[in-house]
């Protein structure tokens, strides 16, 4: 379980949002809807640790963000940039298995090829993808590793960060499809898009409305 | 062998006819140089001869104390020049940066001394300045282009950082492909240095040994001697201002500062 307690957060004195509460449990969607610029980013930036509330507090089961080391929070709660950024050099694969080659991933074992291809084929990727360099992914392609690659570090919550954003239909039906289907797994998600997410099972989404500096829940 | 041949003041003198040359040019052409010049001149012969007068004052004291309390002055005035070359604000660095020079120039000028002219005492100020001087005038350039390498990868790598850290690196994994550049940025003049050494220019120091009478040997050695000595300096120094200087470009919560 993720929480938001009365967090605001400002830039100097220019306030984004105040007074926004959320819980969110496993298997959860959120989605967050709002105009550019509102602070849906912001928010997700302030849930994988790489900005500080002005105010408030944050928690994963109960326990404060200040008293959970850096490395284990970002990999419980794994964030998703808008455009998602690859070692180019690197061919697709290693990428993929790049979060493996760190510290806190050490005792964990390597995703097995065969789970990483069977991925791929559900983001509708063929499985050269994998020997290519990333430099060479387009838009879509580059979305759907960095959702593999979130995706076998096993988080517990995810946040998404417009993944619908600039894509090809097949992209994004591809990621709307995975997403929906985080519900069936015990994953979270928290996914900022201005553009709606079709197909998602109404009784596990809710979509919150950032406005006016506020976080609100619509039931409708 | 033969002893210095004394410079007498009137000679001193002559050579301001270098300056009159320069000066000149600098009027024919336009430069706008003749400010800087006189400006320099001045400055040329009042910080020397005052460095000269505190080095014969030093010199004649014999205590350990005053030599190393001046190099530590030369170390503070070689900061505040990397201070000034290294464009970065949002990062503490002047502390690391003391700290890195203090501990390597320090021990390496005495590895120096002590064990390899092997001076008695291993303070003596005729030796332990000018080398002291040495290390650190050469190696405050490995020092500021490491620094300058370190902000201004991580300044462009930003993303690149942060996406590392988003998957669980830790600060220093997520970064270990820019302070192994800004480290080698650090050392490879230095290197360099020892493959142009001899071939393409004769050193000051060794220039400096062989004019004062010393045999051509013995100046010889001397000079391979600092050339390594800088390698060292340059190395240790790089290492260490990297390491110490790159905790701060991080939040104690992981965010980059740069």
């Amino acid at each position: 379980m993720i929480g938001l307690t009365d967090v605001a957060l400002s830039y100097g004195d220019r306030p984004l949002f105040e007074g926004v509460d959320l819980t969110l449990k496993h298997g959860e969607i959120a989605l967050i809807r709002g105009r550019s610029g509102c602070g849906k980013t912001s928010l997700l930036r302030l849930l994988s640790r790489f900005l500080l509330p002005t105010r408030g507090s944050l928690t994963l089961h109960e326990r404060p963000y200040g008293e959970i080391r850096c490395e284990e929070l970002r990999t419980r709660v794994v964030y998703i940039h808008q455009s998602p950024v690859m070692e180019e050099a690197l061919p697709v694969l290693e990428n993929i298995l790049l979060p493996f080659s760190y510290g806190v991933h050490k005792t964990r074992k390597r995703p097995e090829e065969e789970e990483i291809r069977c991925l791929c084929a559900d983001f509708h990727l063929r499985p050269e993808v994998l020997g290519r360099e990333a430099g060479s992914l387009s838009v879509g392609e580059r979305q759907r590793v960095a959702l593999i690659r979130a995706h076998l570090v096993r988080p517990e919550f995810m946040l998404l960060d417009e993944p619908l954003a600039n894509l090809d239909e097949e992209s994004a039906a591809a990621i709307g499809g995975w997403i929906a289907r985080q519900t069936l797994a015990s994953t979270g998600l928290i996914v900022a898009s201005h553009q709606p997410v079709e197909g998602l099972p109404e009784e596990k989404v809710r979509v919150l409305e950032m406005t006016e500096g506020r976080l609100r829940e619509r039931r409708d | 062998m033969s002893a210095v041949i004394e410079i007498g003041w009137p000679q001193l003198a002559l050579c301001l006819l270098f300056i009159l040359a320069a000066g000149l040019a600098s009027i024919g052409l336009r430069l706008g140089l003749q400010r800087d010049l006189l400006w320099g001149t001045v400055r040329t012969f009042a910080q020397l001869f005052m460095l000269g007068l505190v080095l014969r004052y030093v010199f004649d004291l014999r205590l350990w104390w005053p030599v190393l309390l001046i190099f530590w002055c030369m170390l503070g005035l070689a900061v505040q020049i990397i201070h000034g070359r290294v464009r970065e604000r949002s990062v503490r660095y002047l502390d690391t940066t003391f700290l890195s020079m203090f501990l390597s120039f320090t021990l390496i000028t005495m590895i120096v001394t002590a064990l390899i002219v092997q001076v008695r005492p291993w303070y003596e100020p005729r030796y332990f300045l000018p080398l002291g001087g040495m290390v650190i005038g050469n190696s405050m350039n490995a020092i500021a282009i490491a620094l300058e390498r370190l902000f201004g990868e991580l300044r462009k790598s930003r993303s690149l950082v942060e996406m590392r850290l988003t998957l669980g690196a830790t600060y220093r994994e997520a970064t270990a492909d820019i302070t192994r550049g800004a480290v080698k940025a650090g050392m490879i003049p230095s290197i360099n240095a020892m493959m142009g050494v001899g071939a393409v220019f004769i050193p000051g120091m060794m220039t400096g040994q062989i004019l004062a009478g010393a045999e051509v040997i013995t100046a010889v050695k001397y000079q391979v001697m600092v050339m390594l000595m800088l390698v060292g300096s340059t190395s240790l120094g790089s290492v260490l201002v990297v390491l110490l200087s790159l905790r701060r470009c991080f939040t104690r919560d992981g965010r980059l500062r740069v």
